[in-house]
């Protein structure tokens, strides 16, 4: 997956290309409104992140672009202005998702690879796999070894998540504010999800999985057969 | 008190003062007046009594003319002063046909005249009843007059003073509706009455400098706000990807407390950040929401956080329908359930009570520490040492100043209650 980074911040956009870059994704970067236009007209990419408030431009005019250029393209708007006005005007503009800063990367990826997934579904198989575990969000059915078992919603949330951010460090934070939907405003404690994922992993585990969860020190927690 | 009534109030007053002062000069100026004429009346008559009687040579003792009583008493010399003096004088007069013996008062004029070579004390007596009389009509009809112009003079004021005091009014009523959050400009009338212009121009100019006040510092919370986002967001992104490479177990305790305390600033700017712009054009648009499904949806939405402290949770919900901003009934829901959430004790209660024009929320929990007035405040909270950033009840509280509803609490052997009335 070819993927662009309009952001003028360069340490941010930075760190997203390389979080991103880790995967099976190849990551171009622009910081200027000028030089996204030009990779914009001249290159194909799948995916574009673009910035609402760019130096010399308005990122909604990027996003009309990108959407003449190529309506399939996957389009998801990054800004630090949270208002509900600019979120539907981004949305009208034909964005797939708006995300406000501050955000957690692996946050980031679960919504680009949703984005993907939606853009995707006519042609592909919207089923991800991770060894002998596989996902479909849309129907929201995980089986394990081609047998099917039942979790919360809550569950269900947490292992996309984790499949998705596969081989990554994931804070208690990150997982907490995931979970929530990101209304997790002034939690008192993240120990909630400890439950969450001691359950996941019993379930896993019975249904013949094996343990991929791995606790990272006091951080948070990594799933992977690595 | 109105103005009105009491300039009126004091207008009466002075003008009944002013009315009995009056009178009495009145009265004092008449009565000397009447009784100078009577004295010069009483000398006139004095001269053409002395032409008449130097023709008789006998003269009776008393003579009763229209008014005047004339006394005539032969003297040997002048023994006395002529002089002018008040007297009562006994009358016969007639009530009813009976003789009755009245007082009557009377200016006499006594002197010494020498007719034909004979001396007389002459005694002139002139009655004063007809002079009361006189001043009585005078006053009363004087009164009479006052009273009506008083009357007469507060009405019409009172009736000019609706049309004239109707630019004060109107300024009352707008300043009223005056919200400095709102861009709209007053609409004052020109007044010709100089007080109220200077009224209007003070008015004028004091709204649009809260105004201009207002919404640059509200512009300059906004760019401050939105200008913190970004660093947060680089300072974000660097820890996610720090915490991907390898690390030895004490970096990576300084990470996650790092990743606490900056979890910890981005709530608080949230909530800032929500609080500064509640008022704001953002969440001027209002509909009809179905509160019974929001509810619904932040409970499942919390599912996680609930659950995993094993709290019950009981509702009774009917169908609930209120106009407001969708975006801050959901933030207020939200809060309100997480605050249940945060403050209850393991394996505790929440029940939630949803009518058709309030919603009820209870649960468990230690009793507060902070006085309940304090608890809607913000930066209020019931523990310092919480991770709590003591913003979320502020902000129910300001959302449902917001939408006018009133919001209620009370505690009762650890059982909380928080009520809002829409």
């Amino acid at each position: 997956m070819r993927l662009l980074v309009i952001e003028d911040a360069t340490d941010l956009a930075s760190a997203i290309a390389d979080f991103l870059s880790e995967e099976d994704c190849l990551c171009e970067v622009v910081h200027s409104y000028s030089d996204a236009v030009h990779k914009i007209e001249n290159f194909h990419y799948d995916c574009f992140l673009v910035d609402l408030t760019l130096p010399k431009g308005d990122g909604l005019n990027l996003v009309r672009r990108i959407k003449k250029m190529d309506v399939e393209a996957g389009v998801l708007i990054i800004s630090a202005r949270n208002a509900v006005g600019d979120k539907i005007k981004g949305l009208e503009a034909g964005a797939d998702d708006f995300l406000a800063k501050p955000f957690h990367l692996s946050e980031l990826n679960a919504r680009i690879r949703a984005t993907m997934r939606r853009r995707l579904r006519v042609r592909r198989e919207t089923v991800i796999h991770f060894n002998e575990i596989s996902i479909c969000e849309d129907q929201r059915v995980v089986q394990i070894s081609g047998k099917n078992i039942s979790l919360t919603k809550s569950e269900f949330r947490l292992l996309n998540f984790f499949i998705i951010n596969k081989h990554r460090v994931l804070l208690k934070e990150h997982i907490a504010s995931h979970l929530l939907n990101d209304v997790s405003m002034s939690i008192v404690s993240y120990d909630f999800i400890y439950s969450h994922i001691k359950n996941l992993r019993k379930k896993l585990i019975l249904n013949g999985a094996k343990d991929y969860v791995q606790a990272v020190y006091g951080l948070g927690y990594k799933f992977s057969d690595k | 008190m109105k103005l009105l009534d009491r300039t009126g109030l004091d207008f009466l007053m002075i003008s009944i003062v002013a009315i009995a002062l009056i009178s009495l000069l009145l009265a004092f100026a008449i009565r000397v007046a009447v009784d100078n004429e009577i004295k010069n009346d009483l000398i006139e008559a004095r001269v053409v009594l002395k032409e008449r009687f130097s023709e008789d040579v006998e003269l009776p003792k008393e003579i009763r003319a229209i008014d005047e009583i004339i006394e005539m008493v032969p003297v040997d010399t002048i023994d006395f002063q002529e002089a002018f003096q008040d007297t009562l004088l006994m009358m016969l007069d007639f009530e009813d046909d009976k003789p009755v013996l009245d007082r009557e008062a009377y200016v006499q004029y006594r002197y010494t005249e020498n007719i034909n070579g004979r001396f007389y004390r002459v005694t002139l007596s002139h009655p004063k009843f007809e002079t009361d009389d006189l001043l009585l009509i005078c006053m009363t009809f004087g009164l009479l007059f006052l009273a009506i112009l008083i009357v007469v003079l507060n009405l019409s004021n009172r009736i000019a003073a609706q049309s004239r005091w109707l630019p004060f009014h109107q300024m009352l009523e707008q300043i009223r509706k005056f919200r400095v959050t709102e861009p709209s400009i007053f609409d004052l009338q020109e007044s010709d009455i100089d007080e109220f212009s200077d009224l209007r121009e003070a008015i004028l100019e004091m709204s649009n400098k809260i105004s201009r006040d207002y919404h640059a510092l509200k512009e300059f919370t906004d760019n401050a706000a939105h200008e913190m986002q970004t660093p947060v967001a680089i300072i974000q992104s660097q820890l996610d990807i720090m915490v991907q490479r390898d690390l030895n177990a004490s970096s990576a305790l300084y990470l996650s407390k790092m990743q606490h305390q900056l979890s910890k600033l981005k709530d608080l700017h949230q909530s800032l950040l929500l609080l500064s712009r509640l008022k704001s054009d953002q969440f001027i648009e209002r509909e009809w929401l179905r509160v019974h499904a929001i509810l619904a949806e932040e409970i499942e939405e919390l599912k996680p956080l609930w659950e995993s402290k094993g709290i019950a949770l009981e509702k009774r919900i009917v169908d609930c329908q209120v106009q407001a901003n969708a975006r801050l009934l959901e933030i207020m829901i939200s809060n309100l359930l997480l605050n249940a959430i945060k403050h209850n004790c393991l394996d505790g209660r929440i029940l939630l009570d949803c009518q058709t024009d309030r919603l009820v929320i209870q649960n468990d929990g230690p009793s507060l520490k902070v006085s309940p007035d304090a608890l809607f405040e913000k930066f209020a909270k019931s523990d310092q040492s919480t991770a709590s950033n003591g913003l979320g009840l502020a902000i129910v509280k300001e959302v449902c100043t917001f939408h006018e509803w009133s919001l209620h609490y009370s505690e009762e052997n650890q059982w909380h209650q928080v009520s809002i009335i829409f």
